[in-house]
């Protein structure tokens, strides 16, 4: 009897002994010199798709800088929201990080729809990976070839016409509304379930515009498959220069980007952070990102944690302004 | 052209493109094979190595895995009844009772030929006349859509074989259990239960492998320690006879015609082309009896459908830049990792890669059919191993597959649910295939006509209107009628025999109905 509670407080022991120095030992390891261990990214779509490509191209040059395996994992479902969803609840060690859109970062929230997690309080920002325009696409039986003849064809013929976006709540239906609100013109909107079938109706001509992404636009616009009216970057798109921006348009102030945040479960460790914000500075820098950067169409960022909070707030206050301006209701 | 093709060539031979093309599609036989573990699974496993090969070589290889897994599919459909992958759930109607009849051989025989030549139609298809299909495609708006799906959900009413009735309340089931998730039109989330994971809707795999794997793993549970099948496969047992032959020539070809005809419509894809090449066979047989009962045409029209869509998949993909499914969403991917960006300008500007891939298809699906013949007799052998030791294995390769698909455990979950329920059908005598037709369909219908109406401006005599949209439709409306013509005639052929029914007591009133909806 003695021996047997003897033996079971001696094993107590050294197990509370034996995880005391794991937790001091695992303390000190974050602090100086993370990471031990393969990094994660969670991208909360499917592979294949433009920010799980992001996700890889920086996530293979941060391998070497950060001499551990930075290996990307695809949890998709609910427009991002259930991979970020997974960040916010992991350990807040910094080996699990998401790779957070618009949607998941700001509008799913922004039009009241539950994410399961609270991007302020859960979440930590390290940096911007990248921002990337919308091209404002035409079919090209259209007989308007320029952003104000297509919005003044729109406001003769109120509602004959049609855009097409990637779906309702995403940043190119957002856009277009904010722009059909400023301009006071009244378009009929189908929204897709992505950017495929959208495509696949605005060459087949069977919806007359369509807000689609850069890189995949500029393709078809290369080959004449569709008119490019404007993009909503703040500047032309390197791989369409001829296209105007809205801006150019005559919408002053009027811009709209998708990008992607490098976001950690809050709380993770300090040093951990500064460790991957610098990786990902770096990437940014490289010639070899930069060219596959460009290829997609991409503006490449340079943050410190700091500016890409600041990034952040800005941008929710120019989607909060968005959705109320344009009047879309919220759940 | 020629010259296009002898570029392809050369491409295609160099030796890393050879190794890396066989490494291909034998993974993808072998992924095919696993119950779970599809083609899409394996190809996002494998994508991160892409950035290390030859853009070409990338693609040559996750292509390889894509058309192997549809090749591989049907082997365990076959054998154990348990689809491997979602395409080949159609292939377990009547090839699982063709290997119960000791005739398992054959069926990988005929599988691995009418495979073959539904490839090989599909590549002839992607060569000449890639571009002309992707423009075709493209006349497909929402109204076409949408008067296509409700073609084959018309035409494919009866796929489960057996009852009416129970083939349809099985269907519309299927359709409801496809308005689960976020509604296109208004961005509702529908039937989500508050939960983040179901906004996307139910996973087709999940679903699948749980209404088929889960449930037949469950219902043979009584004979664990028996085997399927005792006695030795010899190689004369898997020659098919000359019956077997005359009678796959017809399935073969129509299967490939409509594998390949669906396959180049973006988002139409393998699992329709399967189900609806069952369904045209069912239709045009003399004696429907036959069907779920191990006809042959019951495999070789699938297979030559589901392999012929997983080859003209490639047409939207490269000519026009628009993937038709997650799959070759991927294999885009490939591509823009390598800078290259997919659109109408590929095979004029990346000659190389168009037609370097295309030439690997010839070469892959040879190497299918070499790798293919001599491992059916090791295939059959599996069916030699007791359930105890079979099982286990297939659910821990289930659970693997569709957690794997979108890392989420929440799906695993879901295969239990729905292997519940597929026991609880297939004790009931309900097929689950209509159900899978529905659940794939339904959304597409849905969505297809609200866009559509959308765009008439909820005016339904616009929408008809369209040559195109009006056809199909009228198409739809003469087979019902047919149908029900049919029926009528069959009605009445049955009362005048049962006024003399002594003349053919062979005759069972009771199921003569049933083939036709």
């Amino acid at each position: 009897m003695t021996t047997l509670s003897w033996k079971r407080l001696r094993r107590s022991i050294t197990a509370f002994a034996l995880g005391g120095l794991a937790l001091v030992a695992a303390g000190t390891a974050m602090a100086e010199d993370y990471p031990t261990k393969p990094v994660t990214f969670v991208v909360g779509f499917p592979p294949g798709g433009s920010t799980d490509v992001v996700a890889r191209i920086l996530a293979k040059h941060m391998t070497d800088t950060l001499g551990q395996p930075v290996l990307v994992e695809n949890r998709p479902g609910a427009g991002g929201s259930v991979g970020i969803g997974h960040v916010a609840k992991s350990d807040p060690d910094a080996y699990t990080l998401g790779v957070s859109g618009v949607g998941a970062s700001i509008l799913i929230n922004a039009l009241g729809r539950n994410t399961g997690y609270d991007f302020d309080k859960e979440l930590d920002v390290i940096g911007v990976m990248g921002t990337l325009g919308l091209v404002i696409a035409g079919r090209t039986g259209l007989e308007q070839k320029t952003l104000p003849e297509l919005i003044q064809y729109a406001k003769d013929n109120p509602g004959k016409l049609t855009y097409g976006t990637s779906g309702v709540g995403t940043p190119g239906h957002l856009a277009m509304a904010y722009l059909l609100s400023l301009a006071k013109v009244d378009m009929l909107h189908i929204p897709y379930k992505g950017n495929t079938p959208l495509m696949n109706d605005v060459l087949g001509g069977h919806v007359d515009v369509a807000v689609l992404t850069t890189p995949g636009a500029a393709e078809q616009v290369r080959a004449g498959g569709i008119i490019a009216y404007a993009v909503s970057s703040p500047e032309r798109s390197p791989l369409m220069p001829n296209v105007p921006t809205v801006i150019e348009g005559g919408f002053e102030g009027f811009t709209a980007t998708l990008w992607n945040l490098l976001v950690a479960p809050k709380g993770s460790p300090e040093g951990a952070k500064m460790r991957l914000s610098e990786a990902l500075n770096k990437a940014m820098q490289d010639a070899d990102v930069l060219a596959s950067y460009a290829k997609q169409g991409l503006a490449p960022t340079i943050t410190t944690p700091a500016q890409a909070q600041t990034f952040y707030e800005t941008e929710r206050a120019k989607w909060d302004k968005v959705i109320a301006d344009a009047g879309i209701k919220k759940k | 052209m020629l010259e296009n093709v002898l570029l392809g060539f050369a491409t295609a031979v160099s030796p890393e493109n050879l190794f890396y093309c066989f490494l291909g599609v034998f993974l993808g036989t072998f992924i095919g094979v696993l119950p779970g573990l599809g083609s899409l699974a394996a190809i996002s496993m494998l994508l991160p190595i892409s950035f290390y090969l030859e853009p070409t070589t990338a693609l040559i290889r996750l292509a390889g895995i894509f058309y192997g897994g549809a090749y591989g599919g049907s082997i365990s459909s076959i054998l154990l009844n348990l689809p491997g992958t979602p395409s080949a759930a159609i292939t377990a109607l009547d090839g699982n009772p063709m290997a119960k009849q000791g005739r398992a051989g054959v069926a990988l025989f005929i599988t691995a030929i009418a495979s073959f030549v539904g490839g090989m139609i599909g590549v002839v298809a992607l060569m000449g006349f890639g571009p002309a299909i992707a423009r075709l495609g493209l006349g497909f708006g929402p109204g076409g859509y949408f008067a296509l799906v409700l073609l084959g959900l018309v035409a494919a009413v009866t796929v489960g074989g057996g009852s009416v009735v129970k083939g349809l309340s099985m269907t519309v089931l299927g359709l409801l259990l496809g308005t689960v998730g976020t509604d296109v039109t208004s961005g509702e989330f529908r039937y989500t239960f508050d939960f983040v994971e179901m906004r996307d809707g139910l996973s087709l795999v999940a679903l699948c492998m749980g209404l088929f794997g889960i449930a037949e793993v469950i219902g043979s549970v009584h004979q664990a320690g028996a085997r399927k099948i005792t006695e030795k496969v010899t190689m004369r047992g898997m020659v098919p006879t000359r019956d077997d032959v005359r009678r796959s020539y017809g399935p073969v070809a129509r299967g490939a015609s409509i594998g390949g005809f669906l396959g180049a419509l973006p988002g139409a894809g393998t699992v329709i082309a399967a189900f609806l090449a069952y369904a045209t066979e069912l239709r045009v047989a003399r004696d429907k009896s036959r069907f779920g009962k191990g006809a042959v045409e019951g495999i070789a029209a699938p297979e030559a459908a589901n392999n012929a869509a997983a080859q003209t998949a490639f047409i939207p993909t490269l000519t026009i830049g628009i993937p038709g499914s997650p799959t070759m969403s991927i294999m885009l991917g490939a591509l823009m990792i390598h800078g290259i960006s997919p659109g109408p300008l590929l095979v004029t500007d990346h000659p190389d890669v168009f037609w370097g891939l295309i030439a690997s298809f010839w070469i892959g699906n040879v190497f299918l059919l070499v790798l293919n013949i001599p491992l059916i007799g090791i295939w059959v052998r599996v069916l030699q191993f007791p359930y105890k030791y079979i099982y286990p294995v297939v659910i821990a390769l289930i659970c693997i597959g569709v957690y794997s698909m979108r890392t989420s455990l929440f799906d695993v979950g879901f295969v239990v649910v729905f292997g519940a329920l597929g026991y609880l059908f297939q004790r009931t005598g309900y097929s689950a295939a209509p159900l899978i037709l529905g659940f794939v369909l339904g959304p597409m219908l849905e969505e297809n006509l609200r866009r559509a109406m959308l765009m008439a401006r909820g005016d339904p005599i616009r929408l008809v209107a369209d040559p195109l949209t009006g056809s199909i439709l009228s198409l739809s409306a003469l087979l019902l009628v047919w149908a029900v013509f049919g029926a009528v005639r069959r009605l009445a052929h049955m009362r005048r025999l049962a006024e003399r029914p002594s003349e053919n007591p062979a005759e069972n009133p009771a199921e003569s109905p049933s083939g036709e909806a």
